[in-house]
């Protein structure tokens, strides 16, 4: 059976839907929501919903459904990684000259050599309640990942029994897959059938802009980590799981990251 | 037509083939560094790791694929 597809640019990434049994309209409101929830928790536009909270540091303020579960989410990554996967980063992301979409960002900044201290636990500066979070004073979050792996677990939800979520590489591949066995995903040079299950990469080769300036910032040391690895790919229960689980093991490295996954997932790819 | 005339027909068309092919293949030989058509992806280098719940196949083409974005 041939699914249905979509592919659709949001995240500053290329998504792509594909479904069985569902028409194409289901997937189009389904690239809308993204879309939409993309719009409300960019850092890059300062009039967004993430934006504002980022600028309201201090006390408690109200925040929408999507702006107290993603907090939370990334609470549960933070501990989940041991501290390692931080939504706590965006001033260390600024620091290393992280200030544009990476479209935008065509060439090295040149103001990015400020040194960071180590950041501060997470729950120490982000706090969550039922419709409220709050922010310690000079500090932001940035969901990075995370966001997308969440995104892609909750769209499936939403489109049926049998789809798979895939924004700019993390996914979610829910049902039997168009042939009955799983859905075909291309994982580590080889294509493995998920069911009921999320896939995930991290890496550093991308989004790039200047001799160890990347995106992926460690919280132990405030700037961008350096590893012994340059690319994780990890199976997880779900998308938001194996976003966290790739991350830590590119944040430890080789050695610690083959121990860390065997306690966490079924499969993982790990490239020097 | 005599029985030695038609082997010996066929013992001449059979030997002309057989030096004809070798003449041809020696003044044909394939250039080793000549480049592969179509150019050969490289395999990704890495460290992959399945447990046996995860099914894999090296032949199905993927629909999608995880990656760094």
């Amino acid at each position: 059976m041939s699914p249905e597809r979509l592919e659709f640019e949001a995240l500053d990434a290329t998504c792509q839907l594909f479904a069985v049994d569902v028409d194409r309209q289901t997937l189009v409101e389904g690239a809308n929501w993204v879309l939409e929830l993309h719009r409300r928790l960019t850092r890059f536009d300062p009039s967004s919903e993430l934006s504002e909270f980022n600028a309201s540091s201090g006390g408690w303020v109200r925040v929408s459904a999507t702006l107290e579960d993603l907090p939370r989410e990334s609470l549960y990554a933070y501990d989940l990684s041991h501290g390692l996967v931080h939504a706590g980063i965006l001033h260390a992301l600024l620091a290393a000259g992280y200030n544009k979409t990476f479209s935008e960002l065509s060439r090295p900044n040149p103001r990015a050599t400020i040194a960071l201290d180590p950041l501060p636990p997470l729950p120490d500066i982000l706090a969550v309640a039922p419709g409220a979070a709050k922010l310690r004073p000079g500090y932001g979050i940035d969901f990075g990942g995370i966001a997308k792996g969440w995104l892609a677990d909750r769209l499936a939800e939403r489109l049926g029994e049998n789809c798979v979520v895939n924004l700019g590489g993390d996914l979610y591949a829910r049902g039997i897959g168009p042939e009955g066995e799983g859905w075909p995903i291309g994982f580590g040079g080889t294509t493995i059938f998920l069911r009921d299950q999320g896939a995930a990469t991290s890496g550093t080769d991308k989004r790039r802009w200047g001799p160890d300036l990347h995106h992926l910032v460690d919280p132990r040391t405030g700037r961008p980590a350096k590893s012994n690895l340059t690319e994780v790919s990890v199976i997880a229960a779900s998308g938001t799981n194996a976003e966290i689980y790739a991350k830590t093991a590119l944040l430890l490295g080789r050695q610690s990251a083959e121990f860390y996954l065997e306690q966490h997932s079924p499969g993982w790819w790990l490239s020097p | 037509m005599s029985a030695w005339t038609l082997k010996l027909t066929a013992f001449l068309v059979t030997g002309l083939a057989t030096i004809g092919s070798a003449v041809y293949v020696t003044g044909h030989l394939k250039s080793s560094a000549a480049p592969l058509h179509p150019r050969v992806e490289a395999a990704p280098t890495g460290h992959l790791n399945l447990s046996p719940s995860v099914r894999s196949s090296g032949d199905q083409q993927p629909l999608s694929y995880t990656s760094v974005s």
